[in-house]
């Protein structure tokens, strides 16, 4: 079995083509895995830890680990200041390292919705919220959401009213983007715990709102 | 869709989707497989180690292994065949040991791989 060619396919997109959505291979690539980490281990490049210890990196972030850093900004406007100027920093003073990038945080308002994906790859906070849905990381998320986010969130049961703006910001491999959402009217008065059980990982992604904004 | 002299394709890559048509979004959860967190886990492992690999290498090798992968396969499947190919082209492995050894798994299993289809049946 040769390998498969390797070629640059600069111009390879026609803008005019819907994207194909495929899942082949699951199985197939299951099983190179575990040849691969086989033949690694015999060759002793990899040792049993080494997996382990990354998977347990892997496993430990939750979407709780954002929830928390949600409320505390619901709670305390100048720790929301900090984490709006300083999304790293202000996850860091909650105990948590944002490894792969740079953190942004976008606050949701009465007039503005923020949604967050990426069209290029699937980039997303891992260590702060783990693996990304499989929604997000599918094809038909990555390039629809930059040109019709409204119909998008229409499909999550979410509606923006027409006077609330939508803005949809595109990941990359420097920025990763955690939305703030609008906090509960009461919010600064109800348990820290309490408002951190009210954040999904939906909404931190923007395809969820606690509230309607019509409510608002 | 043109270059500034208002002609030509749009120069970019087939994973750069952003703006296509597409079809509804599949708004549904699915599972972080173990296969998937062990792929994700050699490549962190190797690149923590000497930065044998990394992030940025995958990408290229799934962005430039050709559309009709791209097309077909999802996504930790494209990262895990980009994983082979990078370090075939490392040679720290041969695309032949890890093929070889994927069929000599699958026999002690009664399974079978085909390779060109990319699938493991029962025998």
């Amino acid at each position: 079995m040769t390998p498969e060619p390797i070629g640059y396919a600069a111009d390879a997109v026609d803008p005019s083509r819907p994207v194909v959505e495929g899942h082949e291979g699951a199985d197939y690539y299951a099983l190179m895995t575990e040849a691969l980490h086989k033949i690694l281990l015999e060759k002793q490049i990899l040792a049993p830890a080494d997996t382990d210890r990354v998977i347990a990196a892997l496993e430990a972030p939750n979407v709780t680990w954002g929830a928390r850093i949600v409320a505390q900004a619901w709670r305390d406007p100048s720790y929301k200041a900090r984490l709006l100027a300083d999304g790293s920093a202000a996850a860091r003073e909650m105990g948590y390292t944002i490894k792969e990038a740079k953190l942004v945080v976008v606050e949701n308002t009465a007039r503005l919705h923020n949604v967050i994906v990426c069209t290029l790859c699937s980039c997303y906070p891992r260590s702060l919220l783990g693996q990304p849905p499989w929604w997000y990381i599918s094809k038909n998320y990555r390039a629809r959401t930059v040109r019709e986010p409204r119909a998008v969130l229409a499909e999550f049961g979410v509606d923006i009213p027409a006077e609330v703006e939508v803005r949809v910001h595109d990941s990359n491999a420097d920025m990763r983007y955690l939305v703030l959402p609008k906090a509960p009217a009461d919010a600064a008065d109800r348990p820290f715990e309490e408002l951190v059980g009210l954040v999904t990982r939906n909404m931190l992604i923007g395809t969820a709102i606690p509230e309607p904004y019509s409510g608002a | 869709m043109t270059d500034e002299a208002g002609k030509g394709p749009p120069y970019r890559g087939y994973h750069d989707i952003g703006g296509l048509p597409g079809g509804p979004v599949a708004c549904v959860e699915r599972p972080f497989d173990d296969w998937q967190k062990l792929s994700e886990a050699i490549r962190g492992a190797l690149e923590q180690k000497n930065r044998t690999v990394s992030l940025d290498e995958i990408r290229r090798v799934f962005e430039s292994f050709g559309e009709h992968l791209y097309e077909t396969l999802g996504f930790y499947e494209r990262r895990a065949e980009a994983l082979t190919i990078l370090l075939t082209e490392k040679e720290i492995v041969t695309r032949e040991e890890v093929l070889t050894r994927m069929d000599a798994i699958a026999a002690s299993r009664g399974q079978r791989v085909d390779h060109a289809a990319r699938t493991v049946e029962a025998l």
